[in-house]
């Protein structure tokens, strides 16, 4: 009796573990995509500005430290395909930390965003 | 017949019941993980969907021809995103035109002039494997709308402007050859006529007024000299001679030359122009009022002048000119207009060229 239920009940802490590891992950990675919008919107807003680059990678990494990642070691790019209003490319990869690890999940997020720039 | 004991009943019934609970957790997680997957793409492709109505509405210029530059760009970059890793494959038919009304929201169709919106709806398809027979289908598929729409503001008012007044629909004629276009604007009351003199208030402008305006713009010291769209201006399409001198005198002494990278290649001066041939390729970049006659173009022109509301702005630079005699027509000025620069505060249904300023999503069904 006990041995059944050592057996199902580490069966289900392990589900149970998977699923909130897995929504976690899946939180963040929309937050990524969240994030990535984020900065290619401000690229796109602040080209005319000067450094638009600057500007799309803090609100990019604003936005993932907002969401819980570690938005200050994200690599963020952002290429301007020739001069505008040529296509902005914005991309993320962001290191994601399990929160218990006994269940594999990736260690990166990686999103991108393409916007054409304001003409 | 041999009974089995209470314990062994309960042991069996405990591996049925694990097994269960065990099928319905395991469905259950991969509903979960599979619908969030979905949703991410719909994400991602609403995402694509904005960017793509986005870029294409910036094209929308009145004209046939931009609606077609319109979903050749909105595809271009909607394409060039993914969604759940997939490439997406909208096409050109993908991407409705129409007309989007505050409060009403959007129509597909209209005529090019009225046109000022693209949408886009399209849906990726998603595999399920554990949760196929909880959604009842192998795929998903996510679907997304978006709606970009051309914005109608303008710049509303300007610091700056050369008091010269053109007819709005003479810039809405000039759209669609190309973003920058080289005119010649000729004052007079008769014959050919596109341009006037104008004031920043109601009234004919003075020609000592019109003087210091344009120096003012050469000298920098317009800043502060305010002029809003809605507001109604006196015109003169005269000749003024001495203002016509004065515009000469400051295409020569300004410190601006012309910018090929800005303006494209700087046209050839006139064999009458009165500008000193050793400062052509001096210009004046400057706003030029826009103003809104109804019907002034549709009547082949006419006398510009009394009062007319200012509609909007546009840059142009002023590079030649020639006022004294000669050949016909005589009054006039050489002008290269940046078509992209145009913006119209309080049009009510004319075109608008090249301001955009915002894009709208639908929520995703």
């Amino acid at each position: 009796m006990m041995i059944e239920f050592a057996l199902v009940v580490g069966v289900f802490v392990v589900l149970a573990i998977g699923v909130v590891e897995w929504g976690s992950y899946l939180i963040s990675r929309a937050a990524v995509v969240g994030a990535v919008r984020a900065g290619a919107s401000m690229a796109v807003a602040t080209h005319s500005d000067g450094d638009y680059t600057g500007a799309a990678i803090a609100v990019t990494q604003a936005a993932l430290t907002a969401a819980g990642l570690s938005g200050s070691t994200a690599v963020v790019s952002v290429v301007l395909e020739g001069a505008a209003p040529s296509p902005v490319v914005v991309q993320v990869s962001v290191d994601y930390t399990p929160m218990v690890g006994l269940v594999p999940v990736p260690v990166t997020i990686q999103a991108s965003e393409v916007m054409l720039m304001d003409r | 017949m041999q009974l089995r004991n209470g314990s062994e009943r309960r042991a069996g019934s405990i591996v049925v019941l694990a097994i269960v609970l065990l099928v319905s957790v395991v469905g259950f997680t991969a509903v979960g993980v599979e619908g969030t997957l979905a949703w991410i793409t719909r994400m991602e492709l609403q995402n694509a969907l904005d960017a793509g109505t986005k870029a294409g509405a910036t094209f929308l210029d009145g004209t046939s021809g931009g609606i077609t530059l319109a979903q050749q760009n909105a595809v271009a970059i909607a394409n060039r995103n993914t969604a759940g890793g997939q490439t997406l494959a909208i096409t050109s038919a993908d991407v409705e035109t129409g007309v989007y009304t505050s409060g009403v929201g959007f129509a597909p169709g209209g005529t090019p002039a009225t046109v000022n919106a693209l949408r886009i709806v399209h849906s990726v398809d998603v595999a399920t494997s554990f949760a196929s027979g909880a959604f009842d289908t192998p795929v998903l598929h996510p679907t997304a709308t978006a709606i970009g729409l051309r914005a109608t503001v303008g710049a509303g008012e300007a610091d700056c402007f050369l008091p010269i007044a053109v007819p709005q629909c003479v810039i809405e004629d000039l759209a669609g050859a190309g973003t920058l276009e080289d005119t010649m604007f000729v004052f007079g009351s008769s014959g050919v006529n596109n341009a006037a003199w104008v004031g920043d208030s109601t009234g004919t402008p003075s020609a000592s007024w019109l003087q210091s305006q344009i120096s003012s713009i050469v000298d920098g010291t317009c800043t502060g000299q305010t002029l809003s769209v809605g507001t109604d201006v006196g015109l003169n399409n005269g000749v003024v001679v001495p203002a016509l001198n004065e515009l000469d005198a400051a295409v020569e002494s300004s410190t601006t030359t012309w910018s090929s990278s800005i303006w494209g290649s700087l046209p050839g001066q006139w064999s009458d122009s009165d500008i000193d041939p050793t400062k052509f390729g001096n210009v004046i970049e400057a706003n030029i009022v826009m103003i809104d006659v109804p019907g002034w173009c549709d009547a082949g022109g006419g006398p510009l002048s009394g009062d007319a509301p200012v509609s909007g702005f546009v840059k142009g630079a002023v590079y030649d000119v020639h006022w004294q005699g000669g050949a016909a027509p005589t009054k006039r000025f050489g002008m290269r207009i940046d078509l992209t620069t145009v913006s119209e505060g309080t049009d009510a249904g004319g075109p608008n060229f090249g301001v955009v300023s915002y894009v709208t999503s639908n929520p995703v069904r």
